[in-house]
């Protein structure tokens, strides 16, 4: 059989691989198509190899190279927790974040559960075996925190190691620089930096942002005066046998230049801490204040209209109300101006010019100056006042004096310094505010400067003498306070616990500067003649104090003793 | 037709090698990325740390503990002792000779040059 010459023509063949096998089925000696068959299908394979070559690529790419990012399906970077710096007035570092290791076992991947046991608990720094066989013995798991925080050098020695399953994980730790000293103000967090307490817990979300390096929550607080203060309340407290303490500085437009309380906490360590050490006595306490509270009684008198510095109020006896008797501590046992009344700190005279005035008056000058509603502070510690359900006139009478009402030391300054600031409200605050809030007048100039020239006649000749600083134009007024001991009242004369205060501010022409420091329990001694009232203790803390920050506060001094108006209403002998 | 099929399979290979080479350099440029930005987190976190470090060694009662055991001879200012301008002028610079007020001038113009 003879074969037909084919003329193929590549441009009339149709591009089709069945075309061809048609065709060689037909002639299948043909050499042409032969050839042209074999190099499409050599095409072809190639084809194929290279989709498979790109496949097992893939395979690999998915499978070997993306498996070494294992874990971070568990925990990634975003769930760490970054928070901001917290810094002073002055930009001085107060609380940051470092970055360290955190320790996770992998449980499903551990070979010889023992062994690991074993070898971990050998390092020193590491928990006990059996807390380590606690968190591993679930082979199902396949996250387990082993250690938070990992020093570098344990870190190091645990990697030496090698063992199957243990891994690290970056993180960031709380430190708080200046450890106790601004403990309650800051607080502090849990181990994931989650504020627990203080403005670590108001300001939480603020704080926690993913730009952490350039944001920063600047505090109104000043290092160098919180440390100064806290020196000198320690000091206070170790001298005079203190249970403990606390201490504000405040300005007069509201912000707080420093709290302390004492005892505190290291915010860095709060496992050898009691509960006790963590309570804020300046916000979360609350507390009958004494004859500090005399200060809004002479505010509200002369505010009111009802009584002027020169109103005689007779204290020669004490007043007997049922069984109850209100008395005088070194009393003058005769009538005594309003003056007088604040000066010598007359229980019974206040009782008689809160009696003028009446309860409802009263109350609604404690309702202006915030004394009977919860503060609003940047803090989540904050005690509310504990005020008589029914307002009597004999709650009134004991209100006058600093008794029948419990309320925080901060809520107290906030008061005395609305007074005496030229009777603008304030609102104190941590956080330097950015707008101005509109003023509320609580009281007018005229009685804010009688009640300052009021207070400068305590330091003057009255119960605060020994807190005075000379050549500077301070003011101020202590009070004692028996601590009710729950339904046991106040104790008899033998066991009773004293609250000693003192609250003042400086210069007195222009008030920029308030401070209210309080002793608990303090005892007397040979210094101070056995006494253990305000003026015998609280005063003096309250005098180093202030000698001290009058060095960076200038405005505060004088160089002349001006003659105060109240002068003629004083009998000094 | 097998001319234009060759020439877009050509197309197709060389658009796929090109796209290929993009993507794994867009790759190595994201490591590099990664590692630059992993560079400046350390470096961020150690400048956290030594700001820390610097705040602590600033702690107001160690330069205190510091300045009593370094510098036994100085002591804290008195508030006495610091004077305003007008005080100053006040109490000590009327008081004194012709003298020393020129000395304390000749010594406040130094100060201010």
């Amino acid at each position: 059989m003879k074969i037909p010459k084919l003329k193929i023509n590549t441009k009339t063949l149709n591009w089709n691989l069945f075309n061809e096998f048609a065709l060689w089925k037909k002639y299948p000696k043909n050499d042409l198509l032969m050839k042209l068959l074999h190099r499409r299908v050599v095409f072809v394979i190639v084809c194929v190899c290279i989709v498979f070559i790109g496949i097992l690529w893939r395979l690999m790419n998915v499978m070997v190279i993306s498996s070494c990012r294992s874990y971070n399906h568990v925990y990634n970077r975003e769930q760490i927790i970054k928070k901001a710096n917290i810094v002073d007035r002055n930009g001085e570092l107060l609380a940051t974040s470092i970055a360290t290791s955190s320790c996770f076992v992998d449980p499903s991947v551990v070979l010889d559960l023992n062994d690991t046991i074993k070898k971990l608990s050998k390092i020193p720094g590491m928990p006990k075996p059996d807390k380590i066989r606690h968190k591993l013995k679930d082979s199902n798991k396949h996250f387990v925190w082993l250690m938070r925080h990992v020093h570098p050098t344990l870190e190091r020695q645990i990697m030496d190691m090698g063992l199957p399953g243990i891994h690290f994980q970056k993180d960031y730790k709380r430190i708080y620089i200046h450890g106790n000293l601004f403990s309650h103000v800051i607080g502090c967090t849990d181990i994931d930096c989650n504020g627990v307490c203080g403005i670590e817990k108001h300001f939480n979300k603020e704080l926690i942002v993913s730009d952490f390096n350039n944001k920063k929550l600047k505090l109104t607080l000043d290092l160098k005066i919180q440390s100064i203060i806290r020196e000198e309340l320690e000091a206070g407290i170790k001298k005079f046998n203190a249970k403990g303490g606390n201490a504000i500085l405040i300005k007069t437009n509201g912000e707080i230049l420093a709290m302390v309380s004492l005892p505190d906490f290291d915010p860095n360590n709060l496992k050898k801490h009691s509960n006790d050490d963590m309570f804020n006595r300046n916000t979360l306490g609350v507390f009958e204040q004494g004859s500090i509270l005399k200060v809004i009684t002479a505010a509200i008198a002369l505010d009111s209209g009802s009584s002027t510095p020169g109103s005689i109020f007779d204290a020669s006896s004490p007043i007997k109300v049922g069984r109850f008797s209100i008395t005088d501590f070194k009393g003058k046992n005769r009538p005594l101006t309003l003056s007088e009344a604040i000066v010598f700190s007359s229980n019974i005279a206040c009782a008689k010019i809160a009696q003028k005035f009446g309860v409802k008056t009263q109350k609604e000058y404690f309702k202006k100056l915030g004394l009977l509603d919860h503060l609003h502070l940047e803090v989540p510690e904050v005690g509310s006042p504990l005020v008589p359900k029914e307002w009597t006139e004999l709650s009134g009478m004991t209100i006058a004096y600093g008794y029948g009402i419990a309320l925080s030391p901060l809520q107290v300054l906030t008061a005395i310094t609305s007074i005496t600031n030229g009777g603008i409200k304030i609102e104190p605050h941590f956080v330097i505010k950015e707008k101005n809030t509109p003023q509320v007048r609580v009281v007018s100039k005229e009685t804010s400067k009688i009640v300052r020239e009021l207070m400068r006649g305590v330091v003057l000749y009255g119960t605060a003498r020994k807190a005075s600083v000379n050549d500077v134009n301070m003011f101020g007024k202590t009070g004692t306070a028996y601590k009710r001991k729950g339904r046991k009242g106040y104790g008899n004369h033998s066991n009773r616990d004293r609250l000693t205060s003192f609250v003042g501010g400086f210069p007195m022409d222009n008030p920029q500067y308030m401070l209210l420091v309080s002793l608990d329990n303090p005892q007397g001694d040979k210094t101070t003649f056995g006494y253990a009232t305000a003026g015998w203790n609280v005063a003096l803390v309250a005098k180093n104090i202030i000698s001290r920050l009058v060095t960076w506060i200038a405005d505060g001094r004088v160089n002349e003793n001006k003659q105060l108006s109240i002068q003629k209403y004083l009998k000094l002998q | 037709m097998r001319k234009l099929s060759i020439i877009s399979l050509c197309v197709i290979v060389v658009f796929g090698v090109c796209v290929s080479g993009i993507k794994y350099q867009v790759v190595f440029l994201r490591k590099s990325l990664n590692k630059i930005n992993n560079e400046i987190i350390k470096i961020t976190d150690d400048l956290r740390l030594y700001n820390a470090e610097w705040s602590y060694l600033n702690n107001p009662k160690r330069l205190e503990e510091l300045a009593s055991k370094y510098l036994p001879e100085m002591r804290p200012i008195e508030y006495k002792q610091i004077l305003r301008y007008n005080e100053f002028i006040k109490t000590e610079y009327e008081n004194k000779t012709d003298a020393k007020r020129q000395a304390f001038d000749n010594l406040l113009n130094s100060l201010i040059q």
